[in-house]
Formats: C-alpha cells, sequence, structure tokens
C-alpha cells in the first residue's frame, strides 16, 4: 500500500482508484468526482445531481408519502457528506454505497416515526420469487398469503426480497449494500423463501 | 400482519421531484456536522502543525506559553500567592510526565522531581497515564519577593519570618489531579540551604498558612553528576492541557532529532510497505523514496486504513530504527511498527552515500557540542565555586551565623499533594523597632508593599503596606541590629521597573537605634524582565557599589 501526502501536508490518502482513478474504470467519472469532494466538499454537486434521482427512486419504493421520501433522501445525502470520506471503491456505482446509507435511514426513519411502510412489488418478480418456492403464482389467493408471509417478515429479510426479487439486483450489489458476502445471501434467501413457504402454509391449514 | 406495512404492487417509478438546491443541502450538511467533520480534520492538521512546529522551533523558547499554562493550574483569585508586579513573576517550566511507566523531572539540570509510577491520580481516583505539570524553585530572596508568596509564619501566636533554604512549588496543570498517595512523588531539591535546623513547610495557599512537615535532611550532592543530567523532558513553545498526547509527540519527536542518523536498510520484498511524508523526522529527512515496512507479526491490513486519514503520528520505538507509526481516521486508530527501507537499489546507494556524508558531519558536530558542553561545565563549577568562596568570606567578614554551602546541598521531600514546600527556618525579625515616616516619592506608586529585604539572609520581609501616592506613610519598621537590610519598592512605569531604595549605609545611619525616623527613598527607574536581572542587579549592586545612589 502506498499513502502519499494529499495538497494538504497533513492529510495522508491513501493512493487509490479514488485519489488516482483510471480513465479505463468504468465509474472514472463519479470517482473523478469524489476525488473532487473529497478535497472540497462543495464539489459534491454534480454527484448530488447525478444520484438524487436514484436515491429519490429507492426510498419511494419503500416510503408511503412523498413528503417522508424527501426528507429520507434529504438526510442520506447529508449522510453521504458527512462520511464521504469512509467510502470504499469496491467496482461498483457510487449509487450503491448511496443506497446502504438510504436502507439504514429509511429503517431508521420508520423505527422512530412509527410510520406506515410500502411493500412495493411487482407482479414479474412475484412469479419469479413463487417460482423458487414450488408455488402456483396463477391463485390470486395464494400469492395474497406469500405478500402476507412477506410483510410479516424481518426487515432485512424483507429487504433481501424486494431488492433480489422486485428491483431485480444482483447478488453482488446487494452484497454490497448489505456489507454481507454474495454466498451469505443466497443461503439467507433460501431459508427466507422456506419460511414463507412454511408460512403460507400454516395460514392454508 | 405483524408490520405496519402496505402492499403496492406494481406502481409505476414516480415522477421526480425537483432536488433541493444543493447549496442549501450543504448549508444543511453542515449544520448537521460537516463542520465538526472539518474541525476534526482541521484539529488534526492542527496537531500535526503542532508537532511540526515543535519540531522546527524546539529550541525556541517561549516562557511566555508557559507561564500562561501555569495560570491554569494555579487559581489565584482563591490564592494567597499574589505576585506584586505583573510580568515579572518567577517564571513556570512545564513537564510532561509518564505517569504510567515513572519518570523524573531534572529541573534547571539540578533539582529532581521523581515520579513513582501511578503517582498521579484523576478526579476519579483512578491513575492517569501521562500528564502534565508546571514547576518552578524560590531560591533567593528576590524570588521570594517577586513571587508574593507570603512567608510569615506563626507558632503559637507568635510571628516569626521565613528564612527560607529554597522553596519550590509543583503542580499538576489539569487541577482535578492529585498526587495517588503519600511517597509517590519525591522531590530531591537542589538548595542554598545552611547545614541544619531547616524544617520542610506546606503552604495552605487559601490562608498563606505555613504547616510544619519534618525537619530538613540535607545531603551533600555531587554537583558534577547532577548537572550532566538532561533536562530532557521541558516542553517550550507547547499548547496545553487538552492536547497532552500530541506535547508527548513533540517531546519524543525531539528525542529523535538528537538520535544519530539511521543507516539506510534494503526492502525485504515480501513485506508490505506504506510511505509517509519523512520531512519531519530529522534523522530521515535527508533520504529521497524512503518506505516503511511493516514489521511482522501485527496482522497488519492495507485495508483498514480509509482513503483520507485524519492524520499521522511517527514515534520512536526503544527497537532501533523501528517506528510506531500511529494513523488516525476520525476516531479509530490503527498502530504499526515499521522501518525506514528503500525499495529502489539506486535510492539505497544514493542514501548510503548520503548517510556515509551526513554521519561524518554529525560526528564533528557531536565532538563539538561535547567540548562546548565541558566547557560550559568547568565555566559552571568555577562560577559555583566562586560563589561559595564570596559567600564564606562574607559569612565570616561580617561574623556571622553559620556558613552557606550555596547550591552544594540537596533536601529530600516526598510529597502527598501537589502546592508550594519550603525548606524554611524562623526568625525573629523583632529584636529592635523603629517608627519610621516616609513620603511616597512618585505617584506611580499607587499601591504596594516596602520590602525589608535581607543582604545576609535569604529572607524578606514583605508585609509593610505601602501608602497612596503623594502622602506621607508612616509604619513601625523591626528588625535585627545585627542584619543587613535594604528597604525597597517596586512599581512600574512606561513599562519600566523602578526601585525605590534605602540602602544599608543609611539604614545604619538614620534607622538603627532610634525609636523614631524620618527616611527618603532613592528612585531609580529600571527596566527589568525578568526576576533573575534583578537579583543580579541587586547583588552587583550591593556587592560592588552601595554608594553609588545618591540621595535626592
Amino acid at each position: 500500500m502506498q499513502l502519499i501526502p494529499a495538497n494538504n501536508p497533513t492529510f495522508f490518502m491513501k493512493e487509490s482508484h479514488i485519489t488516482h482513478p483510471d480513465p479505463g474504470n468504468p465509474h472514472f467519472q463519479e470517482l473523478q468526482w469524489i476525488s473532487e469532494a473529497l478535497r472540497d466538499m462543495r464539489q459534491f454537486r454534480p454527484l448530488y445531481d447525478a444520484f438524487y434521482k436514484d436515491v429519490y427512486i429507492f426510498v419511494h419504493r419503500r416510503c408511503m408519502h412523498e413528503q417522508h421520501c424527501m426528507d429520507i433522501v434529504s438526510r442520506v445525502f447529508e449522510k453521504a457528506m458527512l462520511n464521504l470520506g469512509k467510502y470504499k471503491y469496491q467496482g461498483y456505482s457510487f449509487s450503491t454505497w448511496l443506497y446502504r446509507i438510504a436502507a439504514n435511514v429509511t429503517a431508521d426513519f420508520f423505527k422512530q416515526q412509527k410510520k406506515e411502510e410500502k411493500l412495493w412489488v411487482r407482479d414479474e418478480g412475484l412469479a419469479e420469487m413463487m417460482a423458487e418456492m414450488n408455488e402456483d403464482a396463477g391463485k390470486e389467493e395464494k400469492i395474497t398469503m406469500v405478500l402476507k408471509a412477506v410483510a410479516d417478515l424481518e426487515r432485512s429479510e424483507r429487504e433481501l426480497i424486494v431488492m433480489r426479487f422486485f428491483e431485480k439486483r444482483a447478488y453482488a450489489e446487494i452484497a454490497s449494500i448489505q456489507n454481507q458476502s454474495d454466498n451469505y445471501l443466497r443461503v439467507k434467501l433460501n431459508r427466507i423463501l422456506n419460511k414463507i413457504k412454511t408460512s403460507t402454509e400454516g395460514r392454508n391449514k | 400482519m405483524k408490520n405496519n406495512i402496505r402492499i403496492v404492487r406494481n406502481e409505476p417509478d414516480p415522477q421526480i421531484p425537483t432536488p433541493p438546491d444543493f447549496d442549501k443541502a450543504l448549508i444543511k450538511a453542515k449544520k448537521a456536522g460537516l463542520n465538526t467533520w472539518k474541525l476534526k480534520i482541521g484539529l488534526g492538521a492542527v496537531i500535526t502543525g503542532l508537532i511540526i512546529t515543535g519540531l522546527l522551533l524546539f529550541n525556541r523558547n517561549n516562557k511566555n506559553e508557559q507561564n500562561e499554562l501555569a495560570k491554569k493550574s494555579a487559581d489565584t483569585s482563591v490564592s494567597s500567592v499574589k505576585p506584586p508586579l505583573k510580568g515579572m513573576d518567577v517564571p513556570y517550566d512545564t513537564f510532561e510526565i509518564n505517569v504510567a511507566a515513572g519518570d523524573t523531572v531534572v529541573y534547571k539540570g539540578c533539582t529532581n522531581i521523581i515520579f513513582k509510577p501511578g503517582s498521579v491520580a484523576g478526579m476519579d481516583g483512578a491513575t492517569v497515564q501521562k500528564t502534565k505539570v508546571v514547576c518552578r524553585e524560590f531560591q533567593n530572596q528576590t524570588d521570594v519577593m517577586l513571587s508574593g508568596i507570603p512567608m510569615m509564619y506563626d507558632s503559637a501566636g507568635q510571628k516569626y519570618l521565613f528564612e527560607s533554604g529554597g522553596m519550590f512549588e509543583l503542580k499538576s496543570v489539569n487541577k482535578e489531579e492529585k498526587i495517588a498517595g503519600a511517597g509517590m512523588v519525591e522531590v530531591k531539591m537542589c538548595t542554598s540551604l545552611p547545614q541544619d535546623k531547616f524544617n520542610w513547610y506546606s503552604l495552605d495557599e487559601k490562608t498563606g498558612r505555613w504547616d510544619y512537615i519534618k525537619p530538613v535532611a540535607p545531603e551533600a550532592r555531587h554537583l558534577q553528576a547532577d548537572t550532566a543530567l538532561p533536562a530532557n523532558r521541558k516542553t517550550e513553545g507547547t499548547q496545553p492541557a487538552e492536547d497532552i498526547e500530541e506535547i508527548t509527540v513533540v517531546s519524543q519527536n525531539a528525542i529523535i532529532k538528537e538520535k544519530p542518523l539511521l543507516p539506510p536498510k534494503r526492502k525485504n520484498p515480501s513485506a508490505p510497505t506504506f510511505s509517509i511524508d519523512v520531512n519531519h523526522i530529522p534523522e530521515l529527512q535527508v533520504y529521497t523514496n524512503v518506505e516503511f515496512e511493516v514489521m511482522p507479526g501485527q496482522g497488519y491490513d492495507a485495508a483498514n486504513l480509509s482513503e483520507v486519514m485524519d492524520y499521522i503520528r511517527v514515534k520512536p520505538t526503544p527497537e532501533d530504527g523501528i517506528y510506531m507509526v500511529e494513523f488516525y481516521d476520525r476516531g479509530r486508530k490503527y498502530n504499526y511498527k515499521a522501518r525506514p527501507v528503500f525499495d529502489n537499489e539506486k535510492d539505497y546507494q544514493q542514501a548510503l552515500r548520503e548517510f556515509r556524508k551526513k554521519e561524518e558531519e554529525q560526528k564533528k558536530a557531536i565532538a563539538k557540542k561535547a567540548v562546548e558542553e565541558k566547557r560550559n561545565a568547568e565555566i559552571q563549577e568555577r562560577r559555583f565555586q566562586e560563589e561559595l568562596r564570596r559567600r564564606n568570606n562574607a559569612q565570616k567578614s561580617t561574623g556571622q551565623g553559620e556558613q552557606f554551602n550555596y547550591g552544594g546541598m540537596v533536601a529530600a521531600l516526598s510529597i502527598d499533594q501537589f502546592g508550594y514546600y519550603n525548606s524554611d527556618r524562623p526568625i525573629s525579625n523583632n529584636n529592635l523597632a523603629t517608627t519610621i515616616t516616609y513620603q511616597v516619592p512618585e505617584e506611580s506608586f499607587q499601591q504596594g508593599q516596602l520590602y525589608q529585604y535581607y543582604l545576609n539572609r535569604n529572607a524578606v520581609m514583605v508585609n509593610y503596606s505601602f501608602e497612596p501616592a503623594g502622602s506621607r506613610g508612616k509604619t513601625t519598621l523591626s528588625y535585627r541590629s545585627d542584619e543587613q537590610y535594604v528597604l525597597m519598592a517596586f512599581a512600574e512605569k512606561d513599562q519600566k521597573i523602578m526601585v525605590t531604595i534605602f540602602t544599608p549605609a543609611e539604614f545604619v545611619q538614620q534607622i538603627k537605634g532610634k525609636a523614631n525616623a524620618e527616611i527618603r527613598m532613592t528612585r531609580i527607574d529600571k527596566k527589568f524582565s525578568t526576576p533573575e536581572e534583578v537579583h543580579q542587579w541587586l547583588k552587583k549592586t550591593f556587592a560592588v557599589t552601595p554608594a553609588s545612589f545618591q540621595k535626592q
């Protein structure tokens, strides 16, 4: 590892993709913005402009009211600016890191505010999920039971279902957002699906 | 359903509202703590800056800052110790103490203050790891006079004046801290006291009362051996209290500065390395492209270090050529032992040449310094012997009292609390009395005290109040017929210290043996900046030219 002084000699910045982004890197542009923002937080603006939409959509899929969404998104960027120095590039877009913050802020928000949360579902993803559970997605009654079971899951479990099946995110990206390993998530997802299945069977009886 | 959740199926992505203005978001973030974040980094910068500045300015004296620091430890509002002249108080020296390991302060190259491990405790009673103390000594009448320390002793209602054999003040900069227990701190004070009849007293700072501790048992000290001890713990021109940690670094880097240059080493290809700016490490700054090779077995993980470090500290370790590099990143700290190495053969060879060249220069400088130190020690020893002879002769010629053994003794005392300690002998000052009437000569003498300054003893009577300007004052002066005195008062005007003085010859002529006397004191305008200057001037004046002052 190489440590080099930044502009201010009292700072020592790791030579990394952030401080010296490779022009061939698919995230070169955003890494450059981050590098500049690390030196002067006013340079965070391009990141704000570029990722506001993605973060808003992520949050909107989890909360019912627009004002709550706006508040949460605002808090997400606030935290991102505060903690930018801790950001580590792991090969994914900067938005992944923002999603991680957004997931945490959203969870905190609903824990504190006790407001109604949203379970954002797409039929396409629902079908895929039920197929993995060997369930028939054609029966509306069954679908309702599965969705209720999903709604009853722990937050982290529910998030995994939403990200994997309804938002169609790759395991690697979810792993990065949830700060878990790829394999762990696969095993966890399998257990969650079994849990849902057991739950729906119980309801049936 | 256990959770408060509404299921929303197939909702399209929303229309994105206009994002709040970024500048407002930034301001909001600043309010939320971005400013704190920057402050922390700024603090890191300041701290590191201090380290650098400390290195660059290590030899630069900054007494004022030390005195400011010392003032923090002494709350004068509740103290009976009140220096009469602003800016002329006896200066403090500040020392950092490694409490956990135990430490010894060598004050002015002579007095030893020994802190046993765990000797200082915080407010909660737990031992502190490190602390910072202020210390000063009062070795002569002038020090006593200008420090404003009360020197009267009350024994069973009988008032005595203290003749001091040496006095010290030792305090922690942190007022909450205390000495952890009896015998944990020992002071071996170099002193000018006579052979016997002196006792240790401690001052109750609030009331000005001195409390008896025990008799002084002075021991002869070995001058050369003691003065050879370096006053290595003294920190000069540094920032105080909250930043004890970084001051430690200043001191340790200062030690590095005195270390010989490190010979260059080649890099072990299989060991991880990092590089930092070595311009702040004197023995390495002559090299280029220095890397630090992480010593094995430390679980070093480069991923532990975030992209931006608040700051990095480099400390020497007892192992030769190995440093402790501390990485700080917003509350997290990672320590790695590492040694400077060179990866590139060309850099290594260049470093080797540089090392040999500098080593030669350093050897010459060390040899030169040794010669100078030897010469200074000889001069010091000669002066000491001269002073000793002069004192002894002075005593013999006047046929008075015991012989002084000036500076040749050590008086040891274990203390269990910070404060003032005095090795004293109570002397009666009321052998004779004369009521004197005096005219206050200048308006600048608004207030103050009239000092009855002993010339032949380490004592000064300070409790004569001085009347307001323009008025005639009257006071009863107690004195002993077999002593030599000078009467004086100080005032400040136009940044000068004005001394009004009544010389010994006048004293004899006009006061001795009289019940009443009217005196007129001679005013001398002189600029002094330290008590030592005042003392030297008094010594010079009364030893050489006591009659040189013209009466007004």
